[in-house]
């Protein structure tokens, strides 16, 4: 083993205690909170990776997650903040919804590609607002992406709830898009729908894009010392701006994939808090999108995991929400623990 | 009379770099004293000595007649001694009073109308009022220096030591420290002006050290010093050493700057109608004070800044489009005075800091190649000698030094690889060791005598003076004064960077 490799693994030894401690964390709070401790985390197991079905809702989590981690990354890299990684779905799911509509009597095989390129466009419009103003007029990025939250957000409760609203269903949900619009499954057995591939294909660009084109490495610089790369003949303010397009892209991609791969139409919680997550995904893979390939599955699979706890152990849903924390924590604290050295 | 602080023999070395190389300094009671020097002279690592955060390698400290040792900053405090730096030490949440009284506060609960009364009374005993009940952040700079005074003040200091001080403030708030130093001498503390400003020295000062490459060069009472001796002193009298390199055998104009003006986002002129012209194999030394428009000269021939009036000229044809980008590809590079701020890519690789402003000519948009950059990052660390753990380490793991030379190769491989013709080099071997210094130079003589031209500005007229072909002298922005090299004077070239006679 070289060097290199010898060092690529002492770094992943922490994540490896953490996980194993995060497992314990989980075990203690499901026994304290009146559970089975070691049913809990064999559901857990079983629910998230352990069983066909259970790996197929893994993957469809996972597809979100990556997209909207890599969109973070691909911001962080430029030294801007993308919170609005929410907005940007909700935007591209809006765009994908519309396109979908519209698509109805093409063939599939126009009409899928029709509503990602729309999910993409939906997403790199909300991401340009900030990139724009932070560019020209020097806003931070932060304010204008956590505004666009709640504009994506309150149209999406409009379009859910009146022009495109579904009177059958009672709820905030819009009627379902046409089946030919819809993305095709990776197996009936899995019921994992396509989007988890389309996100590893993202993940990858978005490592070519860094480490091999000179806008890559121009991102990468300006993230790194923005007067140094003005310095360097870099213009700064337009590479930070592309960069949050195509961050914004990215996150209206796992938005046309939401749509189109999993629930079918555009419904109001269609992201519960992809962004937020996303953004940890993004600082443990420690802002490489290689990394938060194994990241994504492995929060996909928590995320899977825990929800299943409400079946099988019959924890309410509140006493799920704090142990998916409580593992969170134990897991963030193992980075902190690797970077202490 | 016993001096209230003296200094001897003081020596402190930073890696390479011998920042105090023997100095000496004394100060009394009653007062102002002004120190004077160029950036880099030694002037803060000596009061930083004197006020406890360094420990010097060699020297001896006395107080009141009596040798001490300062093992840190509370020992500094139980001596008397205060220091207010020139980037301020207060909590901006915490109000005034609770500045003013941090860490003398006594016991656990604040006893704050005491604390309140001691600091009244405190400040009409010394004439400093300010509004103790507004946080910090709120004031203005000048009042949040009298705050810092007063801190200083209230822990019981007897010399009061200020770096820098009028470098944040306006006029008027200059006119209203120095006479509050006045008046705080006139009670019987010393007070210690550290400045490389000598107007400032000549104003509010009662005598004056001037400090040179870490030593002191002399100590003079006011009514005998005047500006062009303060600046002989300062940027050193040594006469032109033979030159580096053969003279300049006037080429074509590679620059011209008409009447440039450049106004900073303050408002602040930085150059006033600069005029001046670089030929291919010529290097032309730009000297001057620190603070006459040198970091604008550099800013604008490099095309960081936009010029708000006059003409810039490259190889004859007129500049209209600016950014570090358009320049680069006409062939202006710069090597930046603050190679932190700006000029490394810290978690970068060395290798990808060699390529900075040549990595769009090297590749096209979709095939950057991180093997050739490596190969010519690890060929730039070799012929430039940057000692580097390799050309993969993050750059932000360097010495200064060595990041000086890191940018200074990324521009000469620049150079060698063809298309560059004009270096513009600010103080480009600050806190070089000898050897490294004399192989920059020879690398910029070299870059000259394949054709190229260099627009050296420095404080350092020793290497003005042995590397170049001309010297002009900036003074409040202005080009006030040219001399060749057979008019090399040190003393002519100091008064006119005093601004004290005008030769052409």
């Amino acid at each position: 083993m070289t060097a290199r490799a010898v060092a690529r693994w002492q770094a992943a030894a922490p994540y490896a205690v953490g996980l194993v401690a995060a497992l314990g964390v989980l075990a203690v709070l499901v026994a304290a909170l009146g559970g089975d401790a070691p049913a809990a985390v064999g559901s857990l197991v079983r629910a998230s990776l352990g069983s066909a079905a259970g790996f197929g809702q893994t993957l469809n989590k996972t597809a979100p997650l990556l997209f909207g981690s890599v969109a973070v990354i691909l911001g962080l890299r430029a030294g801007a903040f993308n919170i609005g990684v929410d907005g940007q779905i909700y935007a591209g799911a809006v765009a994908a919804t519309g396109v979908a509509f519209l698509a109805a009597g093409l063939p599939k095989l126009l009409a899928v590609p029709a509503v990602l390129v729309a999910g993409a466009a939906g997403g790199a419009l909300l991401g340009a607002v900030p990139g724009l103003l932070r560019a020209r007029a020097g806003v931070s990025e932060i304010f204008v992406t956590v505004m666009l939250n709640f504009i994506a957000l309150f149209f999406v409760e409009y379009l859910s709830t009146g022009p495109w609203n579904d009177p059958m269903a009672g709820e905030a949900i819009t009627r379902a898009v046409p089946p030919s619009t819809t993305l095709p499954l990776l197996g009936a057995r899995v019921g994992a729908h396509a989007g988890v591939l389309l996100a590893l294909a993202a993940a990858l660009a978005v490592w070519w894009l860094l480490y091999r084109t000179v806008f890559g490495y121009e991102v990468r610089a300006v993230g790194d010392n923005p007067t140094a790369a003005r310095l360097g003949g870099i213009p700064v303010g337009r590479t930070v701006a592309l960069a949050l397009v195509a961050s914004g892209a990215l996150a209206g991609l796992a938005g046309a994939v939401e749509v189109s791969g999993f629930h079918y139409r555009l419904i109001l919680g269609l992201s519960p808090g992809y962004g937020v997550m996303s953004i940890l995904i993004a600082v443990l893979s420690r802002r490489h999108p290689l990394v938060a390939i194994v990241a994504s599955l492995g929060f996909a699979a928590l995320v899977v995991g825990t929800d299943s706890l409400q079946r099988s152990v019959g924890l309410p849903a509140s006493a799920v929400f704090v142990v998916q924390a409580a593992v969170l924590l134990v897991l963030l604290a193992s980075e902190g623990l690797r970077r202490a050295p | 009379m016993t001096p209230l602080v003296r200094l001897q023999g003081v020596r402190k070395r930073f890696g390479a770099v011998q920042a105090l190389d023997g100095a000496d300094f004394e100060v009394a009671a009653g007062e102002v004293h002004g120190l004077l020097g160029e950036n880099g002279a030694g002037k803060t690592t000596l009061m930083n000595v004197l006020s406890g955060l360094y420990r010097p390698d060699a020297g001896q400290v006395e107080v009141d007649g009596t040798p001490v040792v300062i093992r840190g900053p509370q020992d500094a405090v139980r001596l008397g001694i205060g220091m207010v730096h020139q980037h301020f030490e207060l909590v901006r949440h915490f109000t005034a009073l609770e500045n003013v009284v941090l860490g003398r506060e006594g016991g656990f609960l604040l006893d704050r109308r005491a604390l309140r009364a001691d600091v009244e009374s405190l400040m009409e005993r010394v004439g400093l009022p300010v509004p103790l009940d507004r946080p910090v952040r709120e004031l203005p700079v000048g009042v949040q220096q009298k705050v810092e005074i007063l801190k200083a003040l209230y822990r019981g200091a007897r010399l009061l030591v200020l770096d820098e001080p009028t470098t944040l403030l306006t006029p008027q708030e200059v006119d209203a420290l120095f006479s509050t130093l006045r008046s705080l001498v006139e009670r019987g503390l010393g007070v210690v002006l550290i400045t490389h400003k000598i107007q400032e020295v000549l104003r509010a000062c009662d005598r004056i050290t001037v400090m040179r490459r870490g030593r002191r060069v002399a100590t003079v009472a006011r009514a005998q010093a005047d500006a062009a001796r303060l600046v002989e002193w300062m940027v050193g009298g040594a006469p032109p050493g033979p030159a580096a390199k053969e003279p300049a055998r006037g080429g074509a104009a590679l620059l011209d700057l008409v009447d440039v003006q450049v106004v900073d986002s303050r408002g602040v002129v930085q150059l006033d109608g600069c005029t001046l012209q670089v030929r291919t194999g010529e290097i032309v030394g730009v000297a001057g004070v620190s603070g006459n428009g040198q970091t604008a000269l550099a800013g604008v021939v490099a095309g960081a800044l936009a010029p708000s009036g006059g003409e810039i000229r490259i190889r004859g044809e007129p500049v209209r489009s600016h950014g570090v980008g358009p320049r680069i590809q006409r062939g202006v590079l710069w090597i930046p005075e603050d190679r932190v701020r700006e000029g490394v890519l810290p978690r970068m690789t060395v290798a990808e800091n060699v390529v900075l402003g040549r990595h769009r000519a090297l590749f096209p948009p979709l095939r950057y190649d991180p093997r050739r950059v490596r190969s010519l990052g690890e060929a730039a660390v070799e012929t430039f000698r940057v000692v580097c753990p390799g050309p993969d380490a993050p750059a932000g793991l360097l010495s200064g030094g060595n990041l000086q030379k890191l940018l200074a190769a990324r521009v000469f491989a620049h150079a060698q690889a063809g298309g560059v013709h004009l270096l513009v080099a600010q103080n480009p071997t600050r806190g070089l060791d000898v050897p490294s210094t004399e192989f920059l130079h020879a690398q910029l003589v070299r870059f000259c005598q394949q054709g190229g031209g260099v627009l050296l500005i420095s404080e350092d007229l020793d290497e003005l003076q042995k590397l170049s072909d001309r010297i002009v002298v900036l003074y409040r922005g202005r080009v006030v004064a040219e001399f060749t090299r057979a008019q090399f004077d040190p003393y002519a070239i100091g008064r006119a960077m005093a601004g004290v006679e005008v030769a052409r």
